[in-house]
């Protein structure tokens, strides 16, 4: 027997719609059992962490600023301090821009309209991990520097020389950033890449773009 | 509305429509346990956006929204290369009497065809089977009603090339 027309398949949709649902395989009871009250509670740790990085980031700029404001007129004290305050604020507007998107993500709009967001969401997400891994390599050099201005040693006047080693271990951060996500991007490393939390590696960013174009085709075609 | 209430509309009305939720996660799906697990995914999204719903609108319309939205995602979290799959046994979706011998056939045949296309065609096709209007399919999907014909008029070539290729092999 041959076939050769997707009306020829209605057909056989139709039996196994039947089969389907012969089998019942739907916990439906046990949905019921659950509270479902409870059950739209378990959306909420996608908001938490969302949360935590918008409170990290307020006490980081908390930091970051006061420390600049004590010591205005002392250039490299206020870089420090700036430094910090604008990663405070960093984290504070990808983490509330996240939400945002998060909690527009409206799964009842038509599916493009949706796919479009969540591709959009996802890309975006991919994109700031590298920016925040990036920054991350040296952010904690004025933030070690601070400390020790706290504990009354200024490094920068009195040894100038260490703040230069820690800079450049903060580029031998970056380097070993870049191989990783370099290794990531490699044929066969796509576990890899999924393991680095779907986030910073290069892969992720190009599973992104695709998503998008793969959307974009499928609007157009 | 109480929560009570609440909790027994959305239950009597996901019973009413379940062949929708069970056919999207047939379609987007390989495993059992994907299955179970597409199916929840599903169920707790509906949950979440019930109180949002307008009862201006066709309920299978919303439906069938949530659950490609859900099934689409859920799809590209999954597959992904080398990722380790069991199929599920023909016997399992196969109808149990099948009056013209060819019956069984048909449906593997349609299993075959539904995991080979992309995922928003999955979904065009399931609509399609479904026996929805253009209208329907375009308010679903967010495309135009002609955008919509052309569509089908692609995927039926398609369909008909992948069958073409399985009547070849079979024979």
């Amino acid at each position: 027997m041959t076939y050769s027309e997707l009306d020829d398949l209605k057909a056989s949709w139709q039996v196994l719609n039947r089969n389907l649902e012969r089998q019942n395989a739907f916990a439906f009871h046990e949905l019921k059992e659950r509270k479902l009250t409870r059950v739209r509670s378990a959306f909420r740790p996608l908001v938490t962490g969302q949360v935590i990085q918008i409170i990290a980031g307020a006490l980081l700029a908390l930091i970051g600023g006061s420390f600049w404001v004590d010591h205005i007129g002392v250039a490299h004290l206020m870089i420090y301090g700036m430094s910090l305050h604008l990663y405070g604020l960093m984290f504070i507007f990808f983490a509330a821009r996240d939400l945002y998107l998060v909690k527009q993500a409206d799964y009842a709009a038509p599916v493009l309209v949706l796919q479009k967001k969540i591709a959009a969401l996802r890309s975006w997400h991919v994109k700031t991990g590298l920016w925040f891994g990036i920054a991350g390599c040296f952010i904690w050099i004025p933030g070690m520097l601070m400390i020790f201005q706290a504990l009354g040693a200024d490094v920068w006047r009195h040894n100038p020389g260490v703040v230069g080693w820690l800079f450049l271990s903060g580029l031998v951060s970056l380097g070993i950033l870049w191989g990783i996500i370099a290794y990531s991007r490699r044929p066969g490393r796509e576990k890899f890449a999924r393991s680095l939390n779907n986030s910073t590696a290069g892969w992720s960013v190009r599973r992104a773009e695709t998503l998008l174009e793969e959307i974009e085709r499928f609007e157009n075609d | 509305m109480t929560p009570f209430s609440d909790q027994e509309n959305f239950t009597s009305l996901l019973e009413q429509h379940a062949g929708i939720i069970r056919k999207v996660a047939f379609s987007y799906t390989n495993t059992f346990a994907d299955r179970e697990d597409l199916t929840q995914e599903i169920m707790l999204q509906l949950w979440r956006a019930y109180p949002r719903y307008s009862q201006d609108r066709p309920f299978s319309t919303w439906m069938y929204r949530i659950a490609l939205n859900v099934a689409i995602s859920f799809l590209r979290r999954h597959a992904h290369p080398g990722r380790q799959t069991v199929r599920l046994e023909e016997n399992e979706i196969a109808d149990e009497n099948p009056g013209d011998g060819g019956t069984d056939e048909r449906v593997v045949v349609l299993q075959k065809v539904i995991g080979a296309l992309p995922p928003l065609d999955r979904g065009l096709m399931l609509l399609y089977l479904e026996d929805h209007s253009y209208r329907e399919i375009a308010a679903v999907l967010g495309l135009s009603e002609t955008n919509v014909a052309t569509k089908l008029q692609r995927l039926k070539q398609r369909v008909r090339e992948e069958m073409l290729k399985l009547n070849k092999t079979n024979s």
